[in-house]
């Protein structure tokens, strides 16, 4: 009997881990564990933002290790990464970076997040966008996607 | 509530503290933050996985690792390792979730034979039971006290 | 017949005609497995539950004490035992199975020896010819009736003590005077209750060894024996703590015997590689030391007599809850070699 649970355990546990994983490029995995450094995109809209400024600015702030800037018309998501240590001051660092943004840049609507499957999709879509001929149909909609999962509650 | 010792009680007892062996509160602690710490870096590593793998936020990833943990912590609780854990880890394993899932599924195991519903059912937040309902009240009492606190100012 | 305040002297030496013990899976690993007559490798028994087990217990060592005596239930007047689960359900029904007359018994772990002095005494005034007397108590039962569900991870103190798995029988008859080498109850005395206010259930050791030490005491009273009578003294359960306080206990009221001498049947069950950190306890284990290891051992001759003590902790779940102190008892009963050279 104790070896008929052992194995739908590991039938289980074989059956969990052996799904199509959701974000499976090399640079998503190596940003778990490291700053990856991904180059800021710009997907759509009328006037494209001073991306790269936006991005030295969010590196300005000392707590803040690695960023993601991805522009979608008005919308602009930052995702970023907290220093370890840092994160006990998670909330005042994200008001920081939000009255910066806000001030030096009043034209575009932020959307700043320090989730981490926020970061990991949009390293995801970054590596996406960067290829050859990527339908900006389905960027659009990648973009859209991520937004409704920062904005999901529990 | 204490009754008043009665003065050859309080010596004996004296004479008793003497030999009796100490906790090793030090050791115990160490103790407790390895094994609560190696719960917690599994934890880590699960709600990684819910990230990395499905469509969890951080914010979202909580349920589903608790649920993971509890089902660990059920299968090390069925096969006798928790308690083992237990005697070493002290409160790093008692205070992680498994040590609620451990309280929870050790009664489940134990009152079976006295049937599935008066039983388990009965039986089943024999120890839990307390978390859940201190854990509810001093939450209501703490949140009373924050709402208070903020119309104040 | 009556000696001294609260002891009996038995004149006409009952002796303990045979003896059987059955044993739990972890005692059947330490030190003195090789002494019992049953060693069950695991907890449940084939039973379904472990109340069930700790009656299978009970019946077993029960039925080889028929085996060993070449008796039925029809030869046994009585049945005197106890065990500590929920109104002693256990031994009920075991004396239901076997069909003996019944006297239930309850000093939690002193039970053992009270049931072995109250067999004594009757057999000795002729009130009859055989009785069947002992305890039991099993581990995941009381650990489930008194502490936590068996798989929770709580953590135990140094202090804490195990409940053994195991029961332990004897058959009290008439001695024979011509058979050489016959154990017999010498002698016995009933304790006092003695509360000395301690809470700590995980310390039961610590709470009962003054109960130990008052009986001990006015046991050597009551007979006016000399300190060094006995061969050996053997507390009940009282752990590597209990056992270090009844002799400071003793040696203060200026009874001096070799620390050697003062053993604990708890600490003689188990190896030093298990877990048990204070020792062992529980109903069972005085029972089952003395009926298997003890007499062995004065049959091979190393003890003529010995004084054994068991100690109980007469508290409930409830009443700990409740915030009452442990109030201890402890009975000891003589045991001595009969045909051996005074």
């Amino acid at each position: 009997m104790r070896l008929g649970k052992f194995i739908l355990c590991l039938f289980i546990l074989t059956t969990l881990t052996s799904c199509k994983p959701d974000s499976d490029s090399e640079e998503a995995k190596a940003s778990l564990f490291k700053s990856v450094n991904p180059k800021p995109v710009y997907i759509s809209g009328k006037n494209k933002a001073p991306l790269e400024k936006i991005k030295s600015k969010v590196r300005g702030i000392h707590e803040i290790h690695d960023v993601s800037v991805i522009q979608n018309g008005k919308q602009i998501l930052v995702a970023y990464k907290v220093k370890h240590f840092d994160r006990f001051r998670m909330e005042s660092i994200e008001k920081k970076l939000v009255t910066i943004l806000n001030d030096e840049f009043p034209k575009y609507e932020f959307l700043v997040s320090s989730d981490m499957k926020i970061f990991l999709e949009a390293i995801e879509l970054t590596v996406h966008v960067q290829k050859e001929n990527y339908p900006k149909k389905k960027a659009e909609k990648w973009f859209g996607n991520i937004v409704r999962l920062e904005k999901e509650q529990t | 509530m204490k009754k008043e010792l009665k003065p050859e009680q309080k010596k004996y007892q004296e004479l008793q503290q003497k030999h009796e062996t100490k906790r090793p509160v030090l050791a115990n602690c160490m103790k407790a933050f390895i094994v609560g710490g190696l719960i917690c870096v599994i934890g880590q590593a699960v709600s990684l996985f819910y990230m990395y793998y499905f469509n969890f936020t951080e914010k979202t990833v909580g349920n589903p690792t608790v649920a993971t943990m509890v089902f660990f912590s059920m299968l090390l609780t069925g096969f006798g390792i928790y308690d083992k854990l237990g005697q070493i880890g002290g409160a790093g394993s008692a205070v992680p979730v498994t040590g609620f899932g451990n309280a929870v599924i050790s009664a489940a195991i134990e009152h079976k034979t006295e049937g599935f519903v008066l039983g388990v059912g009965g039986n089943i937040f024999k120890l839990a039971g307390a978390v859940i309902v201190w854990g509810v009240f001093s939450a209501f009492v703490v949140a009373l006290i924050k709402t208070l606190w903020l119309m104040w100012i | 017949m009556l000696k001294g305040k609260q002891s009996w002297q038995f004149e006409n030496k009952p002796a303990i005609l045979v003896s059987s013990s059955v044993a739990g899976p972890f005692e059947g690993k330490g030190k003195i497995a090789n002494e019992f007559d049953i060693v069950y490798d695991e907890l449940w028994m084939k039973e379904d539950s472990f109340e069930k087990a700790h009656r299978l217990l009970v019946e077993d060592a029960i039925q080889t004490i028929f085996t060993k005596s070449n008796k039925t239930q029809g030869d046994i007047q009585f049945l005197i035992a106890g065990d500590l689960i929920n109104l002693m359900t256990p031994t009920n029904f075991a004396a239901s199975t076997h069909q003996i007359p019944y006297l239930g018994i309850y000093n939690a772990c002193a039970t053992s020896m009270e049931g072995l002095a109250m067999a004594s005494f009757i057999v000795n005034s002729g009130g009859a010819q055989h009785i069947i007397t002992g305890a039991s108590s099993h581990n995941a039962a009381a650990e489930r009736q008194f502490r936590y569900p068996t798989e929770y991870g709580g953590q135990k103190p140094p202090t804490a003590q195990w409940t053994v798995t195991g029961a332990g029988f004897g058959l009290i008859g008439q001695s024979n005077p011509q058979m050489k080498n016959q154990p017999v109850v010498a002698s016995s005395t009933i304790g006092r209750v003695i509360d000395m206010g301690l809470t700590d259930p995980f310390n039961m050791g610590g709470a009962m060894a003054p109960a130990a030490a008052e009986t001990i005491y006015t046991h050597f009273e009551d007979l006016q024996l000399a300190h060094d009578y006995y061969d050996a003294i053997f507390t009940g359960d009282l752990g590597e703590i209990g056992n270090e306080v009844a002799f400071e206990l003793l040696a203060e009221r200026g009874f001096h015997i070799t620390r050697e001498k003062f053993q604990d049947c708890g600490l003689m069950i188990y190896g030093d590689d298990q877990e048990v950190q204070s020792g062992g306890s529980g109903a069972g284990c005085s029972a089952f030391v003395l009926y298997s290891h003890i007499l062995n051992e004065m049959k091979r001759g190393i003890y003529k007599r010995v004084l054994i003590c068991a100690t109980g902790a007469l508290f409930s779940p409830l009443s700990f809850q409740q915030g009452e102190t442990i109030p201890c008892i402890a009975h000891a009963v003589a045991i001595e070699m009969l045909g051996g050279a005074e």
